[in-house]
């Protein structure tokens, strides 16, 4: 405000004061009061916080989206054929994909750790055919598993057609403090290794189908991964979890988003649906099962998700 | 029931420490704040919390400076009571006023304006006069002042803002 004008407003004033006084008014206040900014202000902090609720919406779904079940296709994958394409394999590669690799070949991979810093997604899961077309077992086994010990930024790794691999060798795992996915579908998991796994902090997304070696009590150690979203255990026809396992899995695994559990075992004698293919969490991107008669049946899901640890103990009593 | 007058009542009239003011001293300072903008009731609070600080800090010994520390302490409240996201236009303005009233009030406390406005209003006459009376006087807000006066809303403001125009001009003529 220049100097005039805060002189006119204080002639005005002057006057108002001035007829006031001399003409005897009854009423005071020369000032306008201004209106009230209160109203603003709140609609400014309900729309703050509108949009603040829709921004923490909209990147969770995000981070759901994000959570890969396949590995990312937009991330260049570089093939390795076999223990002799390991030389091939350029030092800036992120994201490898081995064929037909047997433990000799995952030492020899390893040994080159040191040359692949870049490294963050691993799949040994690749399968070459042979001269029929049938693709080749994989021969990878403990062993094998063990000798990656060396890839410790690991954020993504696939030991997915491994029969011969029991799970020993997933203590390896444990030195990988960024490891977010692992995929052990069609392995030879054992309950005892299973039971490890909650060592490994970073987890997220867990792939357990097709694995019939582990028994369904082991899933309350997995369970007790503090960040696991994503739990598939399909066609685990041998999960057969205790009622109270799957108390544990309802209490714990609070931030599990996904459970998906087509043709996973049933207790029988009870006529209920096992823990195991009654997913502790809505299960909203859930894969169509292959066989609609194992599916679980519809009373069996939860009806909201769990998000707090006493909506998960509520769902737990259910 | 606020009242347009300046108190007359002097301040601490009891026990305890000898009066730093007088009664003239509160009718100055209840115009100084109608001048920067407080009501009646406003000007009333004010003026007697002013007094109250003078009587617990003491004013200087010169008349001219207590004054001026009087209107200093009684600006600072009257900026105190508007909202802070108004407050640095009003410091503007109560600086405007201070220069206004050490040119045209000062002197007398502001005896002389009043008399002079007296003068200005009885050379205006007509609906402006009654205008200014109905709302000034008797309290009538503008829009029942043009309805009693059978103008349009907008025309009472313009003939308003005229007789208020020539009320200024004639006090700045009549003035010192």
């Amino acid at each position: 405000m220049t100097t005039t004008t805060t002189m006119q407003v204080a002639k005005e004033r002057q006057l108002d004061w001035l007829l006031e006084e001399v003409l005897g008014a009854r009423r005071g206040a020369a000032v306008r009061t201004p209106p009230r900014a209160i109203p603003w202000l709140a609609a400014a902090v309900a729309l703050f916080a509108v949009g603040a609720a829709l921004g923490v919406a909209w990147l969770r779904a995000a981070d759901e989206r994000s959570m890969a079940q396949e590995p990312d296709q937009t991330i260049p994958w570089h093939g390795c054929h076999g223990a002799g394409g390991i030389d091939e394999v350029p030092a800036d590669v992120s994201a490898l994909r081995c064929f037909d690799f047997d433990d000799a070949a995952c030492a020899r991979l390893a040994a080159k750790a040191s040359a692949l810093p870049r490294l963050t997604h691993l799949d040994l899961s690749g399968m070459d055919v042979d001269a029929r077309g049938v693709s080749r077992s994989l021969p990878i086994t403990d062993a094998g598993v063990r000798a990656l010990a060396p890839f410790t930024g690991l954020r993504w790794l696939s030991l997915e057609q491994c029969h011969q691999m029991k799970g020993e060798g997933l203590q390896v795992l444990e030195a990988m403090p960024r490891l977010e996915h692992l995929d052990l579908t069609y392995s030879g998991v054992t309950s005892p290794a299973l039971e490890r796994l909650d060592r490994l902090p970073s987890l997220r997304t867990l792939v357990l189908s097709h694995c019939m070696d582990f028994h369904g009590r082991s899933l309350a150690a997995v369970a007790r991964l503090p960040g696991l979203r994503r739990l598939e255990l399909q066609a685990c026809t041998t999960a057969r979890p205790l009622p109270r396992t799957r108390g544990r899995l309802a209490h714990d695994a609070c931030e599990l988003r996904h459970g998906s559990t087509c043709a996973t075992a049933r207790v029988a004698s009870a006529g209920r649906p096992q823990a195991a293919s009654r997913p502790v969490a809505k299960s909203r991107r859930r894969r169509p099962c292959r066989t609609a008669s194992a599916s679980p049946t519809p009373s069996s899901q939860p009806s909201r998700r769990c998000r707090s640890r006493r909506c998960c103990s509520a769902a737990a009593s259910r | 029931v606020s009242s347009s007058s300046p108190p007359s009542a002097s301040v601490a009239a009891t026990a305890g420490p000898p009066p730093a003011t007088d009664g003239r001293d509160r009718t100055a300072v209840w115009r100084y704040l109608r001048m920067l903008g407080a009501s009646a009731d406003e000007a009333d609070d004010l003026a007697q919390d002013t007094l109250l600080v003078a009587l617990r800090d003491g004013l200087p010994a010169e008349p001219e400076r207590a004054r001026a520390f009087l209107r200093g302490i009684a600006r600072n409240l009257w900026l105190r009571t508007r909202r802070w996201w108004f407050r640095r236009r009003e410091r503007e303005v109560a600086m405007a006023v201070e220069q206004l009233w050490l040119a045209t009030a000062a002197a007398d406390d502001g005896d002389a304006l009043i008399a002079r406005l007296h003068d200005c209003l009885d050379g205006l006459q007509g609906r402006a006069r009654q205008a200014l009376e109905r709302h000034y006087r008797d309290g009538l807000p503008w829009p029942q002042v043009a309805a009693e006066l059978g103008m349009k809303p907008n025309g009472t403001k313009t003939l308003v803002q005229r007789a208020r125009q020539l009320l200024r001009q004639c006090l700045e003529r009549s003035g010192p």
